[in-house]
């Protein structure tokens, strides 16, 4: 097996594996492999320390008030003249200006340092983007699959 | 003579008392838009049939760019919804439609969990679906006090509580 962090090639195998997303042929190669890299190793040890932290990262709960005050702001922004919303929005900014030059001159120095690697990006196309439409909504669907969770009690007779 | 004037002057109220109580005439029902949700949740299914329609050799087309890895699992999960009778899509179409009406932190709160559901082992992946189809049907506070039982925590390890507890919650109404 070519080492894909050295080839840059297959870098989604390490992904998925990582994930527990990958079929078990494809992991017997891939830990076979990283039992002689190092490299990967690491990877893998690296992709593990951040998905057993995800894990233990609980995200705080919304104050039951959020919706309330969320909402109230919109309403006094869409009450505001536009030119209101535009130079209100500006004045609490005055160091933006200072901030886009000094990004502007790293950019330029990054350039004038790397000349030639610097690419455009690639254009998203809509056929990628419906891709990854579908994926999402797939995963949706094959979680509400398996888990009907906006059922009530009274609904649980019904099962799929 | 008298009973025909008599009927007249009776019809003649009648009418005229009918008069003020008609309705103007029905303008054409106006139809509400869907709730955002049920937009939503129409658009991803038409995605998905469409998906599920598509030819073999198209469908491969449009997936050919991804890793294999991603490629095997949209089939499979293509393949799995086409198994589905047209009774079995139905419902998952309305637990989307209701799903989708969820606030969005919390829709992500069910995929971050789910996410962490799947690296879990198959054998215990069965047992938390069980489990969680027993707490759906409990009453709010008898789920919360069965999550917190000795008999809970001395069956599911941590990582499965936690699991267990977060989808629990998305089942209680929204705050």
């Amino acid at each position: 097996m070519r080492c894909p962090i050295e080839t840059q090639e297959n870098a989604e195998l390490l992904l998925s594996y990582s994930a527990r997303r990958l079929n078990p042929e494809s992991s017997a190669i891939l830990e076979a492999h990283m039992e002689l890299c190092p490299a990967c190793r690491e990877f893998r040890d690296g992709q593990r320390a951040l998905w057993e932290a995800l894990d233990q990262w609980d995200a705080r709960p919304v104050s039951p008030d959020f919706d309330r005050r969320l909402y109230r702001k919109i309403e006094e922004q869409e009450q505001m003249s536009w030119w209101a919303r535009v130079f209100g929005s500006m004045a609490w900014k005055p160091a933006l200006p200072l901030a886009a030059t000094a990004c502007l001159v790293l950019v330029a120095g990054f350039i004038s340092v790397n000349p030639g690697t610097v690419t455009a990006p690639v254009a998203e196309t809509p056929q990628a983007r419906e891709v990854e439409q579908v994926e999402r909504a797939l995963d949706d669907l094959e979680m509400l699959r398996q888990f009907d969770l906006v059922a009530t009690a009274e609904d649980s007779s019904r099962s799929m | 003579m008298f009973r025909s004037f008599f009927g007249s002057a009776a019809l003649a109220l009648v009418l005229a008392a009918g008069l003020p109580a008609q309705k103007p005439p029905a303008r054409p029902a106006q139809k509400l838009p869907p709730p955002m949700g049920g937009v939503r949740a129409a658009r991803q299914g038409a995605l998905v049939e469409k998906w599920t329609q598509m030819a073999p050799e198209e469908r491969r087309r449009a997936l050919d760019r991804l890793p294999p890895e991603r490629r095997q699992r949209i089939e499979e999960q293509l393949e799995r919804y086409q198994s589905l009778t047209p009774e079995q899509r139905q419902q998952l179409r309305f637990r989307a439609e209701m799903f989708n009406q969820l606030p969005p932190e919390r829709q992500d709160v069910a995929r971050r969990l789910f996410r962490q559901f799947n690296q879990l082992p198959p054998d215990r992946q069965g047992l938390l679906r069980e489990e969680f189809q027993t707490l759906r049907a409990l009453p709010e506070e008898d789920r919360r006090n069965r999550i917190e039982s000795d008999d809970f925590r001395a069956r599911f390890n941590p990582r499965e509580q936690r699991f267990l507890r977060g989808f629990a919650d998305l089942l209680n109404p929204v705050q």
